[in-house]
């Protein structure tokens, strides 16, 4: 970290040098704060340019390695994607669900389809699909190679997705070099966004947005609710939604930061019975209608499109007529009490590439997923702490108001995507990936927790162990498993398109 | 004003450029050196233990690695029994070369039944492994892996789910044969050179993250040092 010492007070106390926080913090940032938080973010890019740019140019290149290392079309749902944007780009219309069907030249991937011949991707919002086949007039015509180009925009988003979430770490924790660093460096390296962003899939420019939303919640709480910033939660409402419907899970988080800006005024409106209810009003509905109601209405052809082809509005219905994805679908009480289904979910979230046909060991998964729990562990263990400095003066706190409320977001847009697990698996098979979206949490998280169990003057020896275990990991994991499966006569397939 | 980038003779810099060179050859070596026990590559992981002309389950699976010196298998057996944690079950695994009609090794095991439940526990690797001499040009070789009882376990009721074969390899020799495997549509020679650079690109790129990070949370740490001091 680069800022002059004594000109600024660091706002962490994960931070050693870090001044403690008294308990009138707890009501809420002072303006002096934010805006030390504020200077201190700009101070902390000039000081972190360099290794970041580091960490994104070698993203960049082992996600462009990874690009060819997995055989085509082999990510999940690719072939439907696809030919859903070549469908645009041939300007066959948006199509109906259950009615469409892949063209004969998919027939060599139907392995790869769920529902083969349809295609059921056509269900989803056009946004991605629609960008992408206006580049895709732009591309050579030869399959392998088009898909090829187009998995290097998914790069491209997956590089937006590490620099967002050195952005939100950035924003929360100026003063951390761990927490700047590590988030970043989790999410580079986590293994399964790595393989959403080196695939044809809607799903990264999902997890960017969620974070960019998540990012602009945040700034709100730092540094107050303008028009401009409900509007860009408005504008990311809205182009989520146009790219998956289940980015409608986002908007809470937008909620959640209008409703922590206005807390105080809240909060005397019901200490006087109601008194000034209006002009709490007036100030709160404008950005509550841009950033909330904006991309409802602006979403709403979608829905009534939905609604009179299919009789709902998300079209859920006619997906479950015409598949037996519902077979998969599970009770609520099925899911939160089954180990198996958990044990999915880890598997999901760490490793399972290629059409989920490539997962890895038991014995390798099962110390990855005994190490991160010592992060949970932690997490606990903050909480715990946090809720005792709440009730006692005798607690020091490990976060100042603002951070608290910054990862009361973040908690909640990883909340969100829990549900979205688990909203989906009612309907038919779930998988870890929908809550993608919430990396930029999972890797905060993740360090803070780790963190919590560690003397401040080691953490950075702990961060540059773990971020070297990320990197032998996927190293590892792709030499014993993923390449063996496309190479060679016992393996899978690396089915090349014809030509 | 900014605090002194040195702390006694030597500058993060320094120490992120060591570090950046370590790590990057430790990397290298490590890929050209250290074996790893590389998974022949079957979707799922597992070859199926189903006879499909008979539409039966059976004690065995027909296996074809991807690498030459396949050297070890693991099986998930399951054991339905009334036997107890502690009870041994004796199994004969051979492994059968399917052209030559040849047995290739036979190996002898042993295994508590605690090992082999009938009911998988969700966070329990039940796998069993079966080690053996390197079976040298085993790649696209069709072997068929025969699991029999032994005398005392001959009536009891055992079912083998999958079956896994493994080489030791290193990542050198997987990344020799994949650039020498992959057809991406372009001429061989570039489909190589591509792969290659991507490769060496790929090692170096983490080697300089672990350096430049490291630099960066050196730095940080010895001005909260001086600002303490």
């Amino acid at each position: 970290m680069s800022m002059a010492p004594g000109s600024l007070s660091p706002t962490s106390q994960l931070d050693p040098g870090a001044p403690a926080i008294s308990r009138s913090a707890d009501r809420g940032p002072s303006i002096t704060d934010a805006r030390s938080a504020g200077l201190l973010a700009q101070f902390a890019l000039a000081a972190d340019r360099g290794w970041l740019t580091v960490l994104l140019s070698f993203f960049a290149v082992k996600q462009i390695l990874l690009v060819f290392l997995l055989g085509p079309f082999s990510g999940h749902d690719e072939v439907d994607h696809y030919w859903y944007i070549q469908r645009l780009a041939q300007g066959h219309g948006l199509g109906e669900v259950g009615v469409v069907e892949l063209p004969p030249e998919a027939s060599g991937y139907a392995r790869y389809v769920a529902d083969y011949p349809l295609n059921s991707e056509v269900i989803q919002p056009p946004l991605y699909h629609g960008m992408l086949a206006l580049v895709s007039h732009l591309l050579p015509s030869d399959t392998q190679h088009e898909l090829y180009l187009l998995r290097l925009l998914s790069v491209l988003g997956g590089i937006v997705v590490v620099w967002l979430a050195y952005a939100l770490a950035r924003t929360i924790f100026p003063a951390d070099p761990v927490v700047r660093i590590g988030v970043p460096v989790f999410v580079a390296l986590q293994p399964q966004l790595a393989f959403e962003a080196a695939i044809v899939n809607h799903d990264i420019v999902i997890i960017g947005l969620a974070t960019a939303g998540c990012l602009v919640a945040v700034r709100c709480v730092r540094d107050g609710l303008t028009w401009q910033r409900a509007l860009t939660m408005g504008m990311i409402g809205t182009a989520g939604l146009w790219t998956k419907m289940t980015f409608g899970l986002v908007l809470p988080v937008f909620a959640l930061a209008i409703a922590i800006t206005v807390w105080p005024e809240l909060w005397s409106v019901l200490q006087r019975r109601g008194r000034g209810i209006a002009a709490l009003v007036r100030r709160a509905a404008p950005a509550t209608m841009l950033a909330l109601v904006l991309p409802l209405v602006l979403v709403s052809p979608w829905f009534i499109r939905n609604y009179r082809l299919y009789g709902d509005p998300t079209g859920a219905t006619r997906l479950q007529e015409v598949s037996d994805y519902a077979l998969s679908a599970m009770t609520l009480p099925e899911m939160l009490g089954s180990p198996g289904f958990w044990r999915g979910r880890l598997d999901d979230f760490w490793g399972n590439y290629g059409w989920r046909e490539i997962p890895w060991d038991t014995s390798l998964a099962l110390p990855v997923y005994l190490v991160w729990a010592v992060a949970g562990l932690g997490i606990v263990a903050l909480v715990v702490r946090e809720v005792a400095f709440l009730s006692s003066a005798r607690v020091q706190p490990v976060f100042d108001a603002f951070q608290r409320r910054a990862l009361a977001l973040v908690a909640t847009l990883g909340a969100m995507m829990i549900v979205a697990i688990l909203y989906v698996g009612l309907l038919q098979f779930t998988q870890s990936r929908f809550a993608f979206p919430a990396m930029a949490g999972f890797g905060m998280f993740t360090v803070l927790g780790f963190a919590a169990w560690v003397p401040a003057r080691w953490r950075w020896v702990v961060l540059i162990g773990l971020a070297t275990a990320l990197i032998v990991l996927n190293a590892v994991v792709l030499v014993r498993f993923v390449i063996p499966y496309y190479v060679g006569p016992g393996g899978g397939e690396f089915v090349v398109p014809p030509r | 004003m900014r605090p002194p980038d040195r702390k006694g003779s030597f500058s993060a810099g320094t120490i992120g450029l060591v570090v950046t060179l370590a790590v990057s050859l430790l990397l290298i070596a490590g890929a050209l050196l250290v074996p790893l026990s590389v998974r022949n590559g079957a979707p799922f992981g597992n070859q199926q233990t189903v006879d499909f002309e008979r539409g039966i389950a059976v004690l065995g699976a027909e296996i074809t690695p991807n690498y030459d010196g396949m050297d070890r298998l693991g099986l998930d057996l399951r054991a339905y029994s009334d036997a107890v944690p502690g009870d041994q079950y004796d199994f004969i695994v051979s492994i059968r070369d399917i052209d030559a009609d040849r047995i290739v090794r036979s190996v002898a095991i042993s295994v508590d039944v605690a090992q082999i439940p009938a009911s998988k526990p969700p966070f329990h690797d039940v796998l069993t492994d079966v080690r053996f001499d390197p079976i040298p040009d085993s790649a696209g070789v069709a072997y068929y892996v025969d699991v029999e009882r032994g005398p005392r376990n001959a009536d009891d009721v055992v079912a083998l789910w999958g079956v896994q074969a493994y080489s030791s390899l290193t990542a050198a020799d997987v990344m020799e044969d994949a650039i020498a495997s992959y057809d991406l549509g372009y001429p061989s020679r570039t489909t190589a050179l591509l792969l290659v650079v991507l490769t060496l690109l790929s090692i170096t790129g983490a080697g300089a993250v672990i350096g430049t990070t490291t630099a960066a949370l050196v730095d940080a740490r010895w001005r909260d040092v001086d600002r303490a001091g």
